[in-house]
């Protein structure tokens, strides 16, 4: 669904819309297929709202009074999550938070930090200190919009859970937050960078005040005495400047040559100290020309340039993306008989908990329960699984692919999982694209041929008009600019990475996008990806002799055991225990978690035996080898078999949803000129009707992941580029071989690790938005390598000539440099078209 | 024109005195965050529309 481009105003943006007969939400500005079903009253208006949680969020803020948040803001709110009611930091207590944020004791009261997420503008910063200063016990609370960060103080028995619930109510996401090493870093950097930027600037006013007078006095004639004052008084001024401000490229130049490697600081550094150089001896010896003013204003400007690129990097790698890694993760913790969700943090050493197959097991631990292979390409780079039994140990940031795995912790809950996780993000940011790779080595080669170029100049000059042959070697050095073909790319990269993130997905590594503008061919999977994952059971035949609720326990105790998607119609079966004995015994044995009973699992269904019986769920290709009374049902839907001592005695008929946003995805894929593929593992009619309702251009059904994988290579075969847009296990292998691959929202850990891309919101629409955006930023890459070049061949032959005096050379360095970085900042406020 | 002798000096003073100021500004953390402050002059509660029944 398209949001409605950046607005004027919203109230002037709605206007237009609802002239157009299409309205779009008020809160967040998404486009309303149909008339709206929830209103909210804003400034006496009614303001139509796209779902209830916009409307909850709406509500609150009108609520509270401030209601002027939407006559502020310039951009539209974050869509909040549908399940807003409910409190998603249960899991926090006080100890943890004071583990995982900066939160320190002042004398009356405590000092907590917070990483937000969600916010959009200045106006959602004034948005959350409002909410947050009306809380009691909050003494003060300040926004920081560059590091997405809050800080408040509190009274000592405040409990800062309370804020990030506040917070969460007005539809933002909210996580304790410690400032990393590398952030601190950055600060100090951005700190730094500033100084140096505010004495370079001062310098240029003064000594740029002290060179008017002397090219005043040039024309009117100014005695030399004069003259020279100005000189001796830049002199200082100039030196200062260039050893504080500009002491930096002299550093990187030397550093890098020391390595035989050539930067663009080299020719900056020649160039300053070749003018300052001439300036200085021409003050010493009172003749000839002095360049302080040029070299000041070169400085200034580069600096400028730097602080403005280095901001829009400090700002991404204040990465949001934390805040969807770190939140509590999940964990089914085994209790006696019962299993109960818990949140990471709160295991401890010999808890016991369940790991299905698909999930990272996230501590250290051995195996008290179960049989399965283990993954852990993570830690040893090793692609062929482990096989695990009960006293087997396993690290925490492996996963487990084939069975679940009860295990018993045997390390305290620290953060070995998120740290082998944050190793592996921080491999991929280090990964550089391969254009960005030939733009560096085109940018050393570049720098040597300017090296070469300003000698000739100076050369030839020398030889006709001798004083003209420093400024023109100089401007020469100072205008050609490599930095707009170094950052052609990387600019653009981390513009999209941010503006995607903003849509709801994240980005593994820049090769991802690169990948993604160029494919043709789009692989999707059925359950999970364009069907929401969730089963129901509509309908049960019963061809045994116990009544339905006692199979539909033992068929819910068999698949409590399997994390695939069908395992959901079962989970809100009743507990009752059935009459008859075997079943009884079977259903307590798979309930049992101190039993070494586990179910055997493949792709097709599940066997389990238990004293002497056999036990099997799976469809009908699983259950060939069973008695079956009567046909398998015709019914569109997904059927399941559950045999006894191979006898079905009972058909459960699934059904899944199509996702709402579905046939919108593949239909606007297939109106780009792309080819749509449905691979799906199910082969019921109900597939095939599913897929008959969507434009694909080609359908398989009852694939096993290797024939996946087989189908795949086909089209790599032909030459295809592939998208795989996928959630399961499953998918796995065929998101890790496609040229990209996009992991929904909900996927399995597994899958999340092999995709390119993961999509953070709950619908599809990220993934035609990151499409779209992958080819809007390969335009703007063209786009900047074209501008970069085309200065470089016009700049140059004219500084030659000596057309080009140094201080213009210095602005015009800069400004290719800042050109190609706003060009790339366009990418940021790409509408979600 | 001699007075530049003595003018300049001046000058050059309040220009150090002008730098020191704003590089303690920078240090004490004055400009970690310019897309906020930019927009703090329009964050006027008193434009805050209530409604009439509340007071």
């Amino acid at each position: 669904m398209p949001k409605c481009s950046p607005m004027a105003t919203a109230s002037v943006q709605n206007e237009l819309n609802e002239k157009l007969g299409d309205a779009c939400c008020y809160h967040c500005g998404e486009h309303l297929a149909t008339p709206a079903l929830f209103f909210s009253v804003i400034n006496q208006t009614q303001q139509p709202m796209c779902c209830a949680g916009c409307k909850a969020v709406a509500d609150l803020i009108v609520e509270s009074g401030m209601s002027s948040f939407y006559s502020q803001r310039t951009h539209y709110a974050e869509t909040p999550p549908a399940e807003l009611g409910q409190n998603p930091y249960p899991s926090y207590d006080l100890s943890e938070l004071k583990l995982d944020s900066d939160h320190s004791a002042t004398t009356d009261g405590q000092k907590v930090l917070f990483l937000i997420g969600g916010m959009t503008c200045a106006a959602c910063s004034w948005l959350i200190e409002r909410q947050v200063l009306k809380t009691p016990g909050v003494k003060t609370a300040r926004v920081n919009l560059t590091e997405s960060t809050l800080s408040a103080d509190i009274d000592a028995n405040t409990d800062p859970v309370k804020l990030m619930q506040t917070v969460a109510e007005l539809g933002y996401r909210f996580q304790p937050f410690r400032r990393s090493e590398r952030t601190k870093l950055l600060a100090q950097e951005n700190t730094d960078m500033l100084k140096r930027l505010a004495v370079a600037g001062l310098g240029m006013m003064q000594v740029g005040m002290f060179a008017i007078a002397l090219h005043a006095g040039e024309l009117q004639g100014m005695a030399l005495e004069y003259q020279q004052l100005m000189r001796w008084v830049s002199l200082p001024i100039a030196v200062f400047v260039t050893v504080y401000s500009g002491g930096r490229f002299f550093v990187s130049a030397w550093s890098h040559i020391k390595y035989g490697a050539v930067v663009m600081d080299l020719p900056i550094a020649i160039a300053c100290s070749l003018a300052l150089a001439a300036s200085v001896y021409a003050t010493l010896s009172a003749t000839g020309e002095v360049y302080f003013d040029s070299v000041v204003m070169f400085i200034f400007f580069l600096l400028l340039a730097r602080y403005l690129e280095h901001r829009s990097r400090f700002k991404a790698s204040l990465s949001l993306q934390k805040i969807q890694d770190q939140l509590p993760r999940l964990a089914t913790r085994v209790r006696g008989n019962t299993t109960e969700q818990c949140s990471i943090k709160q295991l401890s050493y010999g808890d016991r908990i369940r790991i299905f197959a698909g999930d990272t097991i996230p501590l250290d631990g051995i195996v008290v329960r179960g049989v399965s292979d283990i993954d852990e390409s993570t830690f040893t780079g090793e692609s062929v699984p482990r096989s695990v039994r009960p006293d087997d140990t396993l690290f925490a940031g492996t996963v487990n692919i084939k069975q679940t795995l009860d295990l018993e912790i045997r390390s305290e809950p620290d953060s070995t999982k998120l740290k082998a996780l944050e190793d592996a993000i921080a491999y991929a940011e280090t990964q550089k694209p391969k254009v960005a790779q030939i733009a560096d080595q085109i940018a050393g080669v570049f720098i040597i041929g300017i090296l070469s170029i300003a000698c000739a100049t100076a050369y030839y000059w020398w030889q006709h008009q001798p004083e003209h042959a420093l400024w023109i070697a100089l401007s020469v050095l100072v205008v050609s600019c490599p930095c707009a073909l170094g950052l052609a790319t990387p600019a653009a990269l981390t513009a999209a990475a941010q503006r995607l993130r903003q849509l709801g997905a994240i980005i593994r590594g820049d090769n991802a996008i690169e990948r993604l503008s160029q494919i043709d061919t789009v692989i999707f999977d059925k359950t999970g990806t364009l069907t929401d994952g969730q089963f129901e059971c509509v309908e049960t035949i019963i061809l045994g002799e116990q009544p339905a609720e006692d199979y539909f326990a033992l068929a819910q105790a068999l698949q409590s055991h399997s994390a695939h998607p069908v395992a959901s119609a079962f989970s809100n079966a009743t507990h009752n225990d059935p009459t008859d004995a075997t079943l009884r015994t079977a259903i307590q044995a798979l309930r049992d978690p101190s039993a070494q009973y586990a179910p055997e699992r493949n792709a097709q269904g599940l066997s389990f035996e238990h004293v002497g019986h056999a036990y099997l769920l799976g469809n009908a290709a699983f259950l060939t080898k069973c008695t079956l009374e009567g046909q398998w049902p015709t019914q569109n839907l997904h059927w399941l078999g559950l045999s006894i001592d191979a006898r079905v005695v009972a058909l459960f008929g699934l059904r899944d949803k199509l996702r709402p946003d579905a046939s919108k995805l593949v239909n606007d894929f297939k109106s780009s000129g792309l080819r749509t593929v449905l691979l799906t593992g199910d082969a019921s009619p109900h597939a095939r009707s599913l897929a008959l309702k969507l434009p694909f251009d080609d359908a398989a059904f009852g694939l096993s992941p290797q024939a996946k994988l087989d189908y795949l290579s086909r089209l790599h075969q032909r030459g295809h580029k592939v998208l795989m847009v996928g959630d399961g296990i499953n998918d796995a292998a065929v998101l890790a071989q496609a040229d990209t691959g996009i992991a929904v929202s909900q996927a399995a850990d597994l899958a999340r690790a092999k995709a390119d891309i993961v999509v953070t919101n709950l619908d599809l629409k990220p993934i035609r938005w990151a499409h779209v955006l992958a080819r809007k930023t390969r335009t703007v890459i063209k786009q900047n390598l074209f501008w970069a070049l085309s200065y470089n061949v016009i700049a140059i032959p004219l500084a030659c000539l000596g057309h080009i005096p140094p201080w213009l050379a210095a602005i015009g360095m800069s400004l290719s440099s800042l050109i190609v970085v706003l060009n790339s900042l366009r990418l940021k406020t790409l509408a979600r078209a | 024109m001699s007075t530049l002798y003595f003018l300049i000096p001046i000058a050059l003073v309040f220009c150090v005195v002008t730098l020191k100021l704003v590089l303690w500004a920078i240090q004490s953390g004055q400009y970690r965050d310019l897309d906020r402050d930019a927009h703090i002059i329009f964050e006027d509660d008193s434009t805050n529309p209530k409604d009439p029944m509340d007071e």
